[in-house]
């Protein structure tokens, strides 16, 4: 009988630090040697407290043997994360789902992101800043307060354009307002974005129509995490066609969602 | 291990713990995550006779203890299912086919596609899903009305002479009756239950007034746990068919309360989907509880009918 080599198991990872970054957003940092492979646009799925189902996370940073994730405080899975302590121990599993294509040599990349989709793309920068590859990041918040997960991006030195909705941080503006000009100017060659789903859809046919290929990692409201309950699927193609979020995302291709 | 084989009339499962249906794909999607020929089965994901995309989103919602679901039988169809068999069959375990149907032809037609002489070798049974609303009775659940019932299962019956087991729906007044109707209209075997009907609401605020997001589908998980076991000992109580017991079992005192209950075996669900290596871990919790008893066999320690009656 063949032994399947990695399987994936629930693990027990010790919190190493918790840190409230912003309002309502917070750091966590946990052992976990297993996940040190994760790749930029993978999440990990973790029990939190009383909640039946787990809550999916972006990885936002992968160094040595702990994994950084980036949260806001959004129901009672989140509020129970962040009432967690150093040395507390987190029911893990990951690291799941797609990434985001390595770079290839002399590509200019341009990162998008909105709001929390700001923490896998910064893992990206992070990941690949020793390559011989230009990137450029833009990030929007709805405000000053809200601003997190930016430190991975001045470590590798990407240059970064901030966004507010109120202007109390960077230009007033949203991030796809100037989007076709920054691309022209930077001379992109392919985007990553993550963030709220109407900013993915516009940077998704901007991307079209400037003939750029652009991946957009989705979220959705997600049960297993592995492929099997097909909960969090999305519409993809012509016709009635269905991808899952989990295991055949989150990163997507953005020509091949269909935008509601 | 040969004393943890169970026999359920003509159906042998490896031990009493196997893989229910909608948690587990069509069970090599499990190989990532669990030893599948540890466990006593695999129940397929539901299958129609042609391919289905399933409902749009949204399809889930968490709720205490569960979840609700509205997937609506998304599957690869009958063709693509029994090019999947023979890669299972190196496992050794008994895979069962979940089937459904819009009709009770569309049931017959799948029931006979998977019957035939090659499949017959890859396929341990067939589970059928009569929660799926009969569009030949303006939508009605095949499994809610015992004559209807007791005719989908004898026209199955005739199609096929693989071991038959009836998934019971809990969404009736009396299980009883229904378990009956299955038995009489030729089913070897009953599973109980399927997924309870319910209704997710998210309410909000528009100009004053309170609107709510609805979700309408099946809810599973621990919540379902004492329906389960409550619809188990009538089923148990009303035949003398075998029963494989299902609903939020995700420890081994849940496995333990449905064989005491009148379940010869139980099926891991929802709980899949939070630990998708937990049914293996069951077994082995099992195993040691056998052991640790001096227990020779599992079978050994199956309640007699005669303890229940009356």
């Amino acid at each position: 009988m063949c032994v399947e080599k990695s399987r994936l198991r629930c693990l027990q990872a010790p919190i190493v630090a918790q840190e409230r970054v912003a309002e309502g957003i917070f750091e966590l940092r946990f052992a976990a040697p297993r996940l040190s492979h994760s790749l930029p646009g993978q999440f990990i799925h973790l029990l939190c407290g009383d909640s039946f189902l787990r809550r999916p996370f972006s990885i936002h940073r992968a160094e040595g043997e702990e994994i950084t994730i980036l949260y806001r405080l959004q129901g009672a899975g989140t509020n129970w994360l962040s009432r967690q302590r150093e040395g507390g121990l987190l029911n893990v599993l990951g690291p799941l789902g797609s990434s985001f294509a390595s770079p290839r040599e002399n590509e200019r990349i341009l990162l998008v992101g909105g709001g929390m989709g700001i923490a896998p793309l910064a893992f990206y920068a992070e990941r690949h800043s020793h390559f011989p590859t230009e990137m450029i990041a833009m990030a929007g918040f709805r405000s000053a307060s809200q601003v997190a997960g930016l430190q991975p991006f001045h470590r590798a030195r990407v240059p970064l354009s901030l966004y507010s909705d109120d202007g109390s941080s960077g230009e007033r503006n949203r991030v796809t307002a100037g989007l076709s000009e920054r691309i022209s100017e930077f001379g992109a060659n392919r985007i990553l974005a993550c963030g709220p789903e109407e900013m993915m859809k516009s940077i998704s046919a901007i991307a079209e129509k400037m003939n750029l290929p652009c991946q957009v990692s989705l979220e959705r409201k997600m049960a297993c995490g592995t492929g099997l309950c097909l909960g969090c699927i999305v519409p993809v193609g012509n016709s009635e066609n269905y991808r899952r979020v989990c295991v055949d995302g989150p990163v997507f291709d953005a020509r091949e969602i269909r935008w509601s | 291990m040969k004393k943890m084989k169970v026999n359920l009339g003509p159906l042998q499962l490896n031990n009493p713990i196997a893989l229910a249906s909608g948690t587990c794909g069509y069970g090599l999607e499990m190989a990532g995550f669990l030893e599948i020929e540890h466990l006593g089965g695999i129940f397929t994901k539901g299958l129609t006779y042609r391919p289905s995309a399933g409902n749009p989103p949204e399809r889930i919602a968490e709720a205490p203890m569960g979840m609700i679901n509205r997937i609506g039988l998304q599957n690869v169809g009958v063709e693509e299912f029994l090019k999947k068999l023979p890669r299972l069959a190196r496992y050794e375990v008994p895979i069962i086919a979940n089937v459904a149907g819009a009709t009770v032809l569309e049931y017959c037609r799948l029931v006979e596609r998977l019957s035939g002489e090659k499949d017959h070798k890859n396929l341990a049974g067939l589970e059928l899903n009569v929660s799926c609303p009969n569009v030949e009775h303006g939508g009605m659940g095949f499994g809610t009305d015992p004559h209807v019932l007791e005719r989908l299962v004898s026209l199955v019956r005739a199609e096929t002479r693989l071991p038959l087991i009836v998934k019971l729906t809990p969404n009736v007044t009396d299980v009883g009756e229904l378990a009956r109707a299955a038995e009489a209209g030729g089913a070897d075997v009953l599973s109980a239950i399927n997924t309870v009907t319910a209704l997710s609401v998210r309410p909000r605020m528009l100009k004053g007034k309170i609107i709510a997001d609805f979700l309408r589908g099946g809810l599973s998980g621990p919540a379902i746990k004492p329906i389960a076991l409550r619809c188990v000992h009538e089923a148990f109580r009303a035949t003398k068919l075998p029963i494989i017991g299902i609903g939020g079992i995700t420890s081994l005192e849940d496995v333990l309360e449905f064989i005491a209950a009148g379940a010869s075996a139980v099926q891991i669900g929802t709980a899949s989907l939070v630990n998708p290596g937990i049914a293996c871990e069951l077994v082995k919790e099992l195993e040691a509880w056998l052991v640790q008893r001096k227990i020779e066999r599992f079978e050994d320690i199956l309640p007699m009918r005669e303890v229940f009656e009356k």
